[in-house]
C-alpha cells in the first residue's frame, strides 16, 4: 500500500512537471493565409519554410541565470522569480484569408514558429522578460527574430532586440512605446535584405520598402550596395553612420532640423527610419547571414 | 552687492534666458539657497568646488565614444545639427531665496557644472533617454536627484535622496489618474489656467475637461453621468492649476499635504516627463560611494538640515557601498530583482520600525529586508527600493 501511495505521488509529481513544461508541437494549417501572431512574455524565433502549416514549438526553458559580473564577491541574499503558467496558444480563424494565433504569457519564454515563407505576417509582441531566455545572450533580455521570409512583414511591439535576416519586405517595424522599460527595444537589426524578388508596390502613395519607428532603439540595417533607394530619416538625438554611397537629396518638405534625406543609386524604394534617441547605422550588405 | 540685488530682482520679475557659448555663471546671493537645475537629453558632471559662483558650461563630451557598431562606417552629418554647437540657453527663475535653472536641450550632449562647496542643498532634475546618458555628482552637501537617467554616480556627499523613475503611463491632463488620496496641484510657472475639483481614490481614472470632471473609471467601468460622478466624489479634491501648454502634457504635480495610495507619501514636488511612457536604454544603474554617513545633526553655514539616505528606482540597479564602521539599518526591497551583499551582517525580515522608516519614503512592499550594520540603529535608516533592478550592497574600501 505504501508503495502504491508512493507510486501515485510520483505519478502526480510527474503529471505536475509535464503540465509545467509540455514541449508539444502545434501544427496549424495556414495555406494562403495572412498570419497574425500575438505574443506576450516570450522571445520568438519565426522562420519561413516551404510548408503550408504554422508550426509552433515551445523551447526548453533556459538554465538558471548566472549572477551578473558586478556581483562578483557578493552573495545572493534575496531573489524574486518569474510567475509561470501553462502554454495555451489560442488559434482563431478570423476569415478565409486570416488566421490569428495568440500566445499568452506562460512558463515558456522561448518559442520557435515555422510559417509558410511567402505568407503575409503580422506580429505583435510584448516581451517584458526579467532575465535572459534561451534565445538571448548578453544584456539582451528578449528577442524577436524573423528569417527566411518573402512576404510582407508588420511588427508592432517591444523586445530588447528585434532582428530580421533574409527577409524581403515590405517591412514595417513599430517599436515606439512598449509598456515597460525593461522590454524597451534597444536595437532593431535588418542584417540581410533579399531584394532579388522585390517589386515595389504600385499605389498612389508608394509603400516604403522599410519603415522603422523606434523611439529609443538603435537601428542597424544592411542594404545591398546596388539597391536603388530613397532614405528618409528622422534622427532626433542620435548619430547616423554609413559606408554606403549616399547622396543628399531634396526633401519633400522644407528642410527641418534632424531630418535627413538621401538617395542610394539615384533613389527608388523608400526607406523610412524614425529613431528618436538611438543611433542609426546603414551599412553595405556583405554576405548572407543566418541567425 | 547692488548689482546682485538688481539681478535677483530681474529673476523675480519672471525669469531670464541666457543664450551663450561661454560658461554661464551666477553668484549665489546667500549661503542657504536651494538650487534646482533641470536638464533634458544631456549628460552632466556636477562637482562641488571652492568658489562662490555656480558655473555651467557645455563642453565636448569627454566620454563620447564611437560605438562599436560604427566601426568601418562614416559619421553622416544631419542637417541643422552642428556638433560643435555648445550654446546653452539657461532660464533662471528666482523663488524667494531659491533658484530654479532650466537648461533646454540643444546641440550639446554634456554639461560641466560647478557648485560652491558651501551650497547646502542641490536638486538635479534630468530626463535623459540617450544610450550612455549619465549624471555624475561629486563633493555636494545634500543632493536630491529626480528624473530618468541611464546611469547615476554619486560620490562624496553628506546626504542623498534619489528617485530614478521611468515608466509612468501616459498622463495627459485629460487622462490624469488620481489613484491617490490627497491634494494634487498641477503647476506650470505658478500661473493658474485650469482649476477643477476631482475625486481621487485608489483604482480610479478621472477625466478632466475644461476644469470639470467628465468621466470616471472605477473598477473597470466608466461613469460619465453627473449624478454618478457626484456620488463618486467623496475623497480629496485635485486642483488642476495648470498644464504644459506646448506638449499638452502634465509636467509637474505638486503634492500638498499627504497623498494616500495605500501608503503615505510625503508632501513635495514631483516632476513628470512630457512623455510618460518612457523606455530609456538599459543597463541602468545608480552607484553610491563615499557618503559621509552619520545620523548626527547636520549644520551647514550654521543652519540645520535634515539628512536623507534614500534611493528609489524602478528598473535601475542600485549599487551602494557602506563602510563597515557605520552603525545603521539598511532597509531595502527589490520587488522583482535580486539582492547581493558583501556585508558581514545578514539580511533579516524588516521590523515594524524599519517598515515605518521605509514607508516614510516609499510605497509599502512585500519582502522588505533589513541588514543591521554593527548591531543596527533603528533611528538611522538607509532605505532603498527598486522593481526589476538588482541591489548590490558592498563594503566600502
Amino acid at each position: 500500500m505504501k508503495k502504491l501511495t508512493l507510486l501515485l505521488l510520483l505519478f502526480a509529481y510527474a503529471s505536475l512537471c509535464k503540465a509545467q513544461y509540455t514541449l508539444d508541437i502545434i501544427n496549424i494549417p495556414a495555406k494562403n493565409k495572412n498570419i497574425f501572431i500575438a505574443s506576450k512574455g516570450a522571445s520568438l524565433d519565426i522562420i519561413g519554410y516551404d510548408g503550408d502549416d504554422i508550426i509552433v514549438k515551445p523551447l526548453a526553458p533556459a538554465p538558471a541565470t548566472k549572477a551578473p559580473a558586478v556581483a562578483s564577491g557578493l552573495k545572493l541574499i534575496s531573489s524574486a522569480t518569474d510567475a509561470a503558467g501553462s502554454f495555451k496558444p489560442e488559434i482563431t480563424q478570423k476569415t478565409d484569408k486570416i488566421i490569428a494565433i495568440n500566445l499568452p504569457e506562460s512558463s515558456f519564454k522561448d518559442i520557435q514558429i515555422l510559417v509558410p515563407k511567402n505568407a503575409y505576417l503580422n506580429v505583435t509582441f510584448f516581451t517584458a522578460l526579467k532575465v535572459q531566455s534561451a534565445l538571448t545572450t548578453g544584456s539582451t533580455r528578449s528577442k524577436i527574430s524573423l528569417s527566411k521570409l518573402n512576404g510582407e512583414l508588420n511588427l508592432i511591439g517591444s523586445a530588447t532586440l528585434i532582428s530580421l535576416n533574409d527577409v524581403k519586405g515590405p517591412i514595417t517595424i513599430d517599436a515606439r512605446d512598449n509598456g515597460s522599460a525593461m522590454a524597451g527595444a534597444q536595437k532593431v537589426i535588418i542584417s540581410y535584405l533579399n531584394t532579388a524578388k522585390f517589386k515595389p508596390v504600385e499605389t498612389d502613395k508608394p509603400k516604403p520598402l522599410i519603415n522603422i519607428i523606434a523611439r529609443y532603439a538603435d537601428v542597424d540595417i544592411s542594404l545591398p550596395a546596388s539597391l536603388k533607394a530613397s532614405i528618409k530619416g528622422d534622427i532626433t538625438y542620435g548619430d547616423l553612420y554609413s559606408d554606403l554611397a549616399l547622396t543628399p537629396a531634396t526633401p519633400d518638405a522644407a528642410a527641418a532640423k534632424n531630418l535627413y534625406t538621401s538617395n542610394l543609386n539615384g533613389g527608388g524604394d523608400i526607406i523610412s527610419i524614425y529613431a528618436g534617441y538611438g543611433n542609426v547605422y546603414i551599412r553595405k550588405q556583405q554576405s548572407f547571414k543566418v541567425n | 552687492m547692488k548689482k546682485l540685488i538688481a539681478l535677483i530682482a530681474l529673476f523675480s520679475a519672471g525669469g531670464m534666458s541666457f543664450a551663450q557659448n561661454t560658461p554661464f555663471k551666477i553668484k549665489l546671493s546667500q549661503p542657504d539657497q536651494y538650487i534646482k537645475i533641470c536638464m533634458d537629453q544631456v549628460s552632466a558632471t556636477v562637482t562641488g568646488y571652492d568658489g562662490d559662483e555656480l558655473i555651467i558650461e557645455a563642453l565636448p563630451d569627454p566620454n563620447k565614444q564611437v560605438p562599436e557598431e560604427a566601426k568601418g562606417l562614416k559619421l553622416i552629418s544631419i542637417p541643422e545639427r552642428n556638433a560643435d554647437n555648445q550654446v546653452i540657453n539657461p532660464v533662471v527663475k528666482q523663488y524667494g531665496p531659491n533658484l530654479n535653472i532650466t537648461i533646454p536641450p540643444g546641440g550639446y550632449r554634456y554639461l560641466a557644472i560647478k557648485v560652491p562647496k558651501t551650497l547646502p542643498q542641490l536638486e538635479v532634475e534630468m530626463f535623459n533617454y540617450l544610450s550612455g546618458g549619465r549624471l555624475i555628482v561629486n563633493g555636494i552637501n545634500l543632493i536630491r536627484i529626480r528624473g530618468i537617467i541611464p546611469f547615476i554616480k554619486v560620490d562624496d556627499v553628506l546626504s542623498f535622496d534619489i528617485i530614478n523613475f521611468d515608466d509612468w503611463n501616459d498622463m495627459k491632463p485629460e487622462e490624469l489618474r488620481p489613484d491617490l488620496y490627497g491634494t494634487i496641484t498641477l503647476i506650470d510657472d505658478g500661473k493658474v489656467i485650469k482649476k477643477a475639483a476631482a475625486p481621487g481614490y485608489f483604482g480610479s481614472t478621472t477625466t478632466i475637461t475644461d476644469g470639470k470632471v467628465t468621466r470616471m473609471r472605477v473598477g473597470g467601468k466608466d461613469y460619465t453621468r453627473k449624478k454618478d460622478i457626484d456620488s463618486l466624489i467623496k475623497r480629496i479634491p485635485i486642483d488642476v492649476v495648470n498644464v504644459n501648454k506646448t506638449a499638452d502634457t502634465v509636467r509637474k504635480i505638486k503634492i500638498n499635504g499627504k497623498i494616500y495610495a495605500g501608503d503615505d507619501l510625503p508632501a513635495g514636488l514631483m516632476t513628470l516627463p512630457a512623455y510618460m511612457t518612457i523606455r530609456a536604454p538599459t543597463p541602468r544603474s545608480i552607484v553610491i560611494t563615499n557618503v559621509k554617513w552619520t545620523k548626527q545633526p547636520m549644520f551647514i553655514n550654521g543652519k540645520y538640515y535634515s539628512r536623507y539616505y534614500e534611493i528609489g528606482a524602478n528598473h535601475a540597479d542600485i549599487d551602494l557601498s557602506v563602510p563597515d564602521t557605520v552603525k545603521a539599518n539598511l532597509v531595502f526591497c527589490s520587488i522583482l530583482g535580486q539582492i547581493y551583499s558583501g556585508l558581514d551582517a545578514g539580511a533579516i525580515n524588516a521590523s515594524d520600525t524599519d517598515i515605518k522608516a521605509f514607508k516614510a519614503s516609499f510605497h509599502l512592499q512585500q519582502g522588505i529586508k533589513t541588514i543591521r550594520l554593527n548591531g543596527g540603529d533603528s533611528q538611522f535608516a538607509i532605505t532603498m527600493v527598486n522593481n526589476t533592478g538588482n541591489i548590490y550592497l558592498r563594503k566600502q574600501k
